[in-house]
């Protein structure tokens, strides 16, 4: 009677019926991914009660609106950017079409950090642009410290987010839409205002979910602009004071509130289940001509690319000849690039890995076990990095003392941060391989490992370099988790940039920064000509 | 001149090098329902596309109630056409309920003349309980009146309808192919129907066009589409059919295998002492079991309502012949051919004599 009571509790799964290959790894992967959370909600109900008194203090509550307040307004200005640009480049006789729509994402390459940094040394006190007006007599700009600056170094570096999302579900959409809102009467621009738009509004939200829950994670940028976010508060907690467990508990904090966006999102998506894009060969949707509109369009999109692009490259490449012209050395920069490759690519490498068996299971076993496994990998994607950082420090440092701040840990960061990310991609080029093709393999004598290597593993390989690419263009950039979880004399670009910038050695930070933005560069790339390429 | 709704004239359009449209002259009076048929890729959506305003001609123009919309010089914007279009996939906004799809196209009205003519749209397709539903909860044949009924809303000169039964099954086809008919004979409004199918022009139109390779190279009734192709290749898209090799007389009559034959040529030509071929409808023959015959049953297909017995003539060509279901000429045995029909044949000079 007893041994019933065990696996009754376990009956969903079994009468679940799902096969073991992709099952078992993906659970593993799943309870893998999911680990940090676990582990940070057990050390928040074994906190000490001043350590909660500690969060409920008023100025708690500063900081959270503080973080609520950036994350408004850089979702608001990324959509203001990022969807008139998408609508742009991909629709309309826009002069030089193709180049923006590439220099469009690049800004993404920038990390917020690097784009932060640039703009203190160009706009702040005593930064180039006031040096230059000095002789006018200015001695004072208006303050960029602050709100301004942090939610303007993150716009400018995050607003690809909505770009990019935005941009890919314009090119799916079925343009015999469009044409019938035509053929009912409608203008070009009624068309585009009553039913283009609206039909966006998934995309446009996936897009702001992204850059909301970046604002609220980000470290770097909010951090130089002296913006007291949440994630500083953490940083602060959790190298100033002895009760680590005070770190905890904001942590906790910051994964509610990037709950609550989450949550959000999926109340306001609600019943948008329905949205439906055509597949399949299609006509090319007619370009729109601008008209008037034309040149000073133009003029604006070219306005953002110079101000995400134009300015900090010049400031960089400014910084970096003053810097050699000082005698800087360069050496250090060559293992640093080296650590910051070779995680990278290890951390793409083992997320992709470990998205095949979960995508796997959600795509083509669907069900109970599917659905919570699922959900247990996105763990990461509403984790700030600073939270999912400290949560393995504490792991590590506490459980497992030899993976404690080892390259090892530090990878198992990264992948739980953005192995969601390559889980899109893989998924997505897995639903394009009809199940069909891998029951004809079956039964024509394959196993179910031989079909997956030798039959959807070629047929999903586009997924998986999307992936990849994508998980390696984000770990180059990432900062806390690289600060807190790298191996104590262990410097990457990110690591390098951020030590100099703190003690505002400018022209040191700008070889790494500018390598880091040339290296991610190359994934973007790929990303974007990708997209463009004609879908099979 | 001013008597046609549409009219095309040398309207053609390339793609690249490829020319979709070849100088089609074609003209819609009003009320009037005209088929287009052509295989896939014979360049009759974009006709339409090119009538609606959605591509631009290379040459050629359309005019819509007598004045030029569309020209080398320029196109009239789609929405400043006054026409309405079904598309094969219908074009359902997914994100809109039927209601709003239907009132999509009545902007300028207010919003109780609004009203009041999305539930007479609604009505005319029989939906009105289906109004706050959205696309995605409806069958194809639903999804297919809500289309017609954002499309007529609006009161359009001329509806065009491009495969609007092709993601339908047989029976539901059918059905709504009447009922579109209907509907369409009702309000008198002008159509072009483009279709793939040939029972389907045959059954709605008024007048079929048969469109090849871009070139509209017969339009006229139905029945004399069928029975008098401009071309081989248009008898070919119309309906099964079979040549056999003739010598045409002064008298209006051929030679043939089957005996002397009264033809008619459908392209005006003189055949007279030149190698024609002639046109062979399955029901246009009779067989009759004979030893004497001019051929034998070379294979038997029972189709269910009817059954097709082809016969290798003595000279090795092949007809087919439609008979009843019933019937039990078996394969193998030798028959007389004997002519059903009561008119004409149609007869071509010989491509390939």
């Amino acid at each position: 009677m007893q041994a019933i009571q065990f696996p009754a509790l376990f009956l969903p799964v079994l009468r679940a019926r799902v096969p073991a290959l992709p099952a078992l790894p993906a659970i593993l992967v799943a309870c893998a991914m999911a680990l940090p959370l676990a582990y940070l909600a057990i050390r928040g109900a074994g906190a000490s009660s001043s350590a909660w008194e500690l969060f409920f203090r008023e100025r708690t509550a500063q900081i959270l609106w503080r973080s609520i307040q950036l994350a408004l307004i850089v979702t608001g200005g990324s959509l203001a950017i990022g969807v008139p640009m998408a609508w742009l480049t991909t629709r309309t006789d826009l002069p030089m079409r193709r180049t923006l729509s590439v220099l469009g994402a690049l800004p993404l390459v920038v990390p917020t950090y690097v784009g932060a940094f640039l703009y203190i040394a160009a706009l702040g006190p005593r930064g180039m642009f006031q040096s230059a007006l000095e002789p006018l007599g200015v001695t004072r700009l208006p303050e960029i410290y602050g709100l301004p600056g942090a939610s303007l170094s993150l716009i400018l570096f995050s607003y690809p987010y909505v770009y990019l999302t935005v941009r890919a579900a314009i090119l799916r959409l079925d343009p015999s839409l469009e044409e019938s809102a035509r053929m009912l009467g409608h203008g070009t621009y009624s068309a585009l205002f009553r039913l283009t738009l609206p039909l966006l509004r998934p995309a446009m939200l996936s897009g702001a979910l992204l850059v909301a829950l970046y604002a609220l994670s980000d470290f770097g940028a909010a951090s130089l602009m002296r913006y007291e976010s949440f994630t500083w508060a953490i940083f602060q907690q959790y190298q100033g004071s002895f009760d680590r467990s005070v770190a905890a508990v904001l942590s906790l904090g910051l994964v509610a509130l990037a709950t609550v966006v989450l949550v959000a999102e999926g109340v306001v998506r609600g019943g948008a289940r329905y949205y439906r894009t055509s597949s399949g060969s299609q006509r090319e949707a007619p370009v729109i001509r601008l008209n008037r509109l034309r040149w000073p369009m133009a003029v604006a999109v070219w306005c953002v690319v110079a101000a995400a692009l134009g300015i900090p490259s010049a400031v960089l490449i400014y910084w970096l000849v003053n810097g050699v012209l000082a005698g800087e050395p360069l050496l250090l920069l060559w293992s640093a690039t080296w650590n910051a490759v070779s995680v990278s690519a290890l951390a793409a490498l083992v997320s992709v890995v470990f998205a095949v068996p979960v995508a796997a299971m959600s795509v083509r076993h669907p069900g109970i076990v599917a659905d919570t496994v699922y959900r247990l990998s996105h763990t990461g994607y509403a984790m700030p990095g600073i939270v999912v950082a400290l949560a393995l420090v504490f792991f590590s440092a506490r459980l497992v003392q030899p993976m404690y701040q080892t390259v090892w840990t530090l990878v198992f960061g990264y992948v739980i941060l953005y192995m969601p990310a390559a889980l899109g991609a893989v998924q997505a080029s897995l639903r394009q391989v009809s199940p069909g093709i891998e029951e004809s393999a079956r039964l024509l004598g394959g196993s179910r490992l031989r079909v997956m290597l030798s039959v959807t593993g070629p047929m999903i390989r586009p997924g998986l370099q999307t992936g990849g690419a994508l998980v390696f263009l984000l770990t180059m950039k990432e900062l806390p988790t690289t600060l807190l979880l790298g191996p104590l004399d262990f410097s990457t670009l990110a690591t390098a940039v951020w030590s100099a910038t703190e003690e505002a050695f400018f022209a040191r930070a700008a070889a790494p920064a500018l390598t880091i933005i040339l290296v991610s560069s190359i994934p973007m790339a790929f990303l974007v000509l990708r997209e463009r390429a004609p879908r099979q | 001149m001013s008597d046609h709704v549409i009219r095309c004239i040398e309207l053609t359009k390339r793609f690249e090098d490829v020319l979709a449209v070849d100088r089609v002259d074609l003209g819609v009076r009003p009320g009037e329902i005209v088929a287009v048929l052509g295989a896939s890729g014979c360049g009759k959506t974009t006709l339409l596309r090119l009538i609606a305003g959605l591509e631009s001609p290379s040459g050629g123009e359309v005019e819509i109630g007598g004045d030029v919309v569309s020209d080398a010089r320029g196109v009239r914007p789609p929405d400043r056409r006054g026409i309405g279009m079904v598309v094969q996939e219908y074009a359902l906004f997914p994100h809109m309920t039927v209601a709003a799809n239907v009132a999509f196209g009545l902007n300028a009205l207010s919003r109780s003349r609004r009203d009041s003519r999305v539930r007479e749209a609604l009505s005319l397709v029989h939906l009105e309980e289906l109004a706050s539903r959205y696309p995605h909860e409806l069958s194809g044949g639903q999804q297919q009146r809500v289309a017609l009924a954002r499309t007529l809303a609006p009161d359009p000169v001329a509806v065009l309808l491009d495969e609007p039964f092709s993601n339908l099954d047989a029976t539901m086809r059918q059905r709504l192919r009447v009922e579109v008919e209907e509907i369409l004979r009702a309000r008198s409004a002008a159509a072009i129907l483009v279709t793939h199918d040939r029972e389907e022009a045959f059954a709605i139109a008024d007048r079929v066009g048969v469109m090849i390779d871009g070139q509209l190279l017969h339009i006229d009734a139905p029945e004399r589409v069928y029975h008098y192709p401009a071309t081989p290749g248009v008898a070919a898209l119309t309906g099964p059919c079979d040549f056999i090799p003739a010598t045409v007389r002064q008298d209006g009559c051929a030679d043939t295998e089957l005996g002397t034959l009264r033809v008619e040529s459908p392209a005006g030509r003189l055949l007279e002492s030149k190698p024609a071929i002639i046109l062979v409808r399955p029901d246009d023959l009779d067989l009759t079991p004979d030893a004497d015959g001019q051929g034998r049953v070379a294979a038997r297909e029972f189709r269910g309502d009817h059954i097709i017995l082809e016969v290798e003539l003595d000279s090795g060509a092949r007809i087919r012949s439609r008979t009843r279901s019933y019937s039990t000429l078996p394969a193998g045995v030798r028959v007389r051919v004997s002519q059903s029909k009561t008119h004409p044949f149609a007869a071509y000079e010989n491509p390939k004599p």
